[in-house]
């Protein structure tokens, strides 16, 4: 689960997934995206109630806070279980860029 | 560029690697976000549980508030009995609430419903395909939205809330039509 909040921002916080960075045994790469997943679950004919739910319960591809917006949702690396990333999250804040990293995740087995 | 501490919070909950993480919830907000330049609010025509239909568009002279929601969304759970609260305080000086389920039938939403204590009192909508929901541009559940009396979208409010906050309250006070 990923929290993502703006808090106490002196502007509009914004940011796209597509920005941010998995790090893997030496491989980058954004994490997987809303539209992977619709293709996945489309070619395996997945009933649409079920789509939708998965859909919006990922984390936003995209989004702006103003203070006190916020969001929680599911962020997909594509590593299996065990698997152990560096993330990479980046936005901005009226305009001016930011970035954080948070290191040595590991994914639950 | 650094981490500003403070700003935000970004919390990976990956439970192997923070056993405590998942089990704490983001606290709710008390705040709704004004519209810069308010817009007409898009259409919004959906059937309730019972299959009666209703237009957003009949409520003009109304000051409306649109919740975009599902079941399965953690913070639209924990909203939900604040926003019945908040129509139980307002519903008579002209508030009117509207909850829209995305993707969901009318027995998951009922079954849900029916556990909440205060339950809503106010229409549950179903928009079984999205569509409603993409044409407001809702990017995250639960985003909501306050249409003045005029049918302009004149707040927003990304993720969950408590509705009947004192602070929500006093934005809303000046726009009822029943002051």
């Amino acid at each position: 689960m990923t929290v993502l909040r703006n808090d106490a921002a002196p502007g509009e916080l914004s940011f796209r997934l597509a920005d941010w960075t998995v790090q893997s045994e030496g491989q980058a790469r954004p994490p997987k995206s809303v539209d992977e997943w619709a293709a996945q679950w489309r070619a395996l004919g997945l009933a649409e109630a079920a789509r939708i739910a998965f859909r919006w319960a990922q984390f936003p591809p995209e989004q702006e806070y103003a203070v006190g917006e916020w969001n929680q949702g599911m962020l997909t690396t594509g590593l299996p279980p065990g698997g152990r990333f560096d993330l990479i999250a980046r936005w901005t804040v009226a305009g001016k860029p930011y970035e954080g990293k948070l290191e040595n995740v590991v994914c639950a087995r | 560029m650094g981490m500003k501490r403070g700003l935000f919070g970004l919390l990976l909950a990956c439970i192997a690697a923070f056993p405590g993480a998942a089990a704490d919830l983001p606290p709710l907000t008390h705040g709704l976000t004004p519209v810069a330049e308010p817009k007409p609010a898009p259409a919004l025509r959906l059937a309730d549980l019972d299959g009666k239909p209703h237009d957003l568009a009949d409520l003009r002279g109304k000051l409306v508030v649109v919740n975009f929601w599902a079941t399965w969304c953690p913070p639209c759970r924990r909203e939900m009995p604040s926003l019945e609260h908040l129509n139980q305080r307002l519903q008579a000086r002209g508030l009117k609430a509207l909850a829209v389920d995305v993707g969901e039938d009318a027995d998951t939403v009922f079954s849900f419903t029916g556990q909440l204590e205060p339950a809503p009192t106010f229409p549950l909508l179903l928009d079984r395909d999205s569509q409603t929901m993409q044409r407001w541009k809702v990017k995250g559940l639960p985003t909501t939205f306050v249409i003045d009396p005029q049918g302009r979208v004149i707040y927003r409010a990304v993720g969950g809330r408590e509705f009947d906050h004192d602070a929500v309250v006093g934005q809303l006070l000046p726009y009822l039509p029943g002051r």
